[in-house]
């Protein structure tokens, strides 16, 4: 188990409960993904609140999360802290992806 | 009937009567029965015959029959051997024994055929599902042994096409590179373009293994057959940086569109005047580089991020210029080198990094790299990196 989920209203709220998103779980990591997202909610927030170390393989995991919405579903990312938001930042990520701070956050921002 | 790969069975018992008996019920079901009256005629029998299924007696005169069974699981016949005990009598504490000591099954006197052949057949399924994993196994290991050839091919290769440490123009280029055992995607590459002008790369492609290891050729091949390209590029009239940021824009472009799954990769790449010094640095969402001049007490971490190729298909990248001066260095390096963990999980870093090599400013390219080498290995207490290492470090001699 990598993800813990929850549907909070049309919202699919996604907690990634590992430490290391790295090369040796990031196939897993895409399939606990989609098989989330196949179940419904319009909108996606994917919690890496406890998330340490994210490496490239990683990062192309959570950049494939965007390419499974198709650009039809909204995708909000929270809990980036520590070296995982240095990595989004060298690699522009924060600029291509809605980051949000809390899950809280991420909830009220897609209610507006 | 049994099936066909598994209907040897050999008949332990000092017991003439009861070898007899024995041997006439199983051929009767279609087994092929072997006899001996010892415990060492058995275990010489199992050396020489493929027999997987065992029915022996407990007591015995030499060898018994939990000794028999003991012997058989501490020696490899390279086999399950499956064993199934003969007992005077149930709820004997030797029967335990013997269970303990490796036997699979147990049937008590006065034999009863019906019970023998169920429990005969129970042993074959038994046996059976044992051959197909074993089978299974066989085909991984196989596989494995397959794959790891193709990594330590594919590392071959990759070495042969990396440019040798040398002096082009007034730049020396030297590096450090150690590709891990399953391969990170790192490679690098320099050369001249006409006559004043050098370029440089460093990539690392995401992910591992042989895919990696594929993209970063092809990525290698792009760029030597752009090189012409590149070249056609470059025009007095327009700055060094709009040069690159288009050459990489298109080439970014192309990437993604032709590449058919989440790969992409972080570069740096470098277009470097060799008259004027003056260097266009594009960073594409790989760590900044590092740069020291001749007489400087500091180091400059320079560039601060950058989208890599082949996320998004329109990359937009912004290409610094800096001046270089006489003696100056620039270090790049991959982050393997950076995220090497040491005992306790803490990562190098590239303060630690960048202070190595402001503290090696007076020594020789070579030095410094070889410096650097035992650092991380020292870090890494030995251990084998889990990533590919890569420093490639380059020295200004000036223009004339």
């Amino acid at each position: 188990m990598i993800l813990e989920s929850e549907n909070i209203g049309d919202i699919a709220y996604i907690k990634v409960i590992i430490e290391r998103l790295d090369a040796a779980r990031c196939v897993s990591f895409k399939e606990e993904v989609k098989e989330v997202i196949s179940k419904g909610g319009h909108s996606i927030v994917l919690d890496f609140s406890q998330v340490k170390f994210m490496d490239s393989s990683g990062l192309g995991a959570v950049v494939s999360v965007l390419k499974m919405l198709t650009g039809e579903r909204e995708l909000i990312l929270c809990g980036i802290k520590g070296m995982v938001l240095d990595l989004f930042k060298l690699t522009r990520m924060d600029r291509v992806f809605i980051i949000a701070e809390t899950k809280e956050d991420s909830i009220q921002k897609l209610a507006h | 009937m049994p099936h066909s790969e598994i209907n040897k069975v050999l008949i332990v018992d000092d017991d003439p009567l009861m070898l007899t008996l024995l041997s006439k019920l199983l051929n009767a079901n279609g087994y092929e029965s072997y006899v001996v009256n010892n415990g060492q005629a058995a275990l010489d029998l199992l050396g020489q015959e493929d027999i997987r299924l065992i029915i022996t007696d407990l007591d015995m005169p030499g060898l018994n029959g939990e000794q028999l069974c003991k012997t058989i699981r501490a020696r490899n016949f390279g086999r399950y051997i499956y064993i199934i005990m003969i007992t005077g009598q149930t709820g004997d504490q030797s029967l335990v024994n013997a269970m303990q000591a490796g036997a699979d099954d147990y049937i008590s006197k006065p034999l009863n055929s019906v019970e023998l052949k169920a429990r005969l057949s129970a042993s074959v399924r038994v046996l059976e599902l044992e051959a197909s994993l074993e089978a299974r196994n066989h085909k991984l290991s196989a596989a494995l042994k397959e794959i790891t050839l193709a990594q330590e091919e594919a590392k071959l290769t990759l070495l042969k096409v990396l440019p040798e440490p040398q002096k082009i123009g007034g730049i020396y280029f030297n590096w450090l590179f150690e590709a891990c055992s399953f391969i990170g995607g790192d490679i690098f590459d320099y050369f001249l373009l006409g006559d004043n002008h050098v370029c440089f790369y460093l990539i690392d492609v995401s992910g591992h293994g042989v895919i990696a290891a594929m993209q970063a050729f092809t990525i290698h091949n792009d760029m030597l057959s752009s090189k012409a390209v590149l070249q056609s590029k470059i025009d007095e009239s327009r700055p060094l940086t709009a040069i690159l940021s288009e050459f990489v824009a298109d080439y970014s472009f192309r990437y993604f569109d032709k590449k058919r799954n989440d790969s992409y990769f972080t570069m740096i790449f470098g277009l470097f005047n060799l008259k004027s010094g003056e260097l266009a640095l594009l960073q594409a969402g790989h760590p900044p580089v590092i740069y020291l001049e001749q007489n400087s007490v500091n180091v400059q971490l320079i560039g601060d991020g950058g989208l890599p190729v082949g996320i998004i298909a329109h990359a937009k990248y912004d290409v610094k210029s800096i001046q270089m001066t006489e003696g100056a260095r620039l270090c790049l390096y991959s982050d393997g080198i950076t995220e090497s963990e040491n005992d306790s999980a803490e990562i190098f870093g590239q303060h630690r990094l960048a202070n190595l090599f402001l503290e090696q400013r007076g020594r020789n390219l070579k030095e410094v790299l070889l410096t650097i080498e035992s650092s991380l290995t020292q870090w890494r207490n030995g251990s084998l990196p889990n990533d590919d290492v890569t420093c490639l470090i380059l020295e200004y001699h000036g223009g004339s």
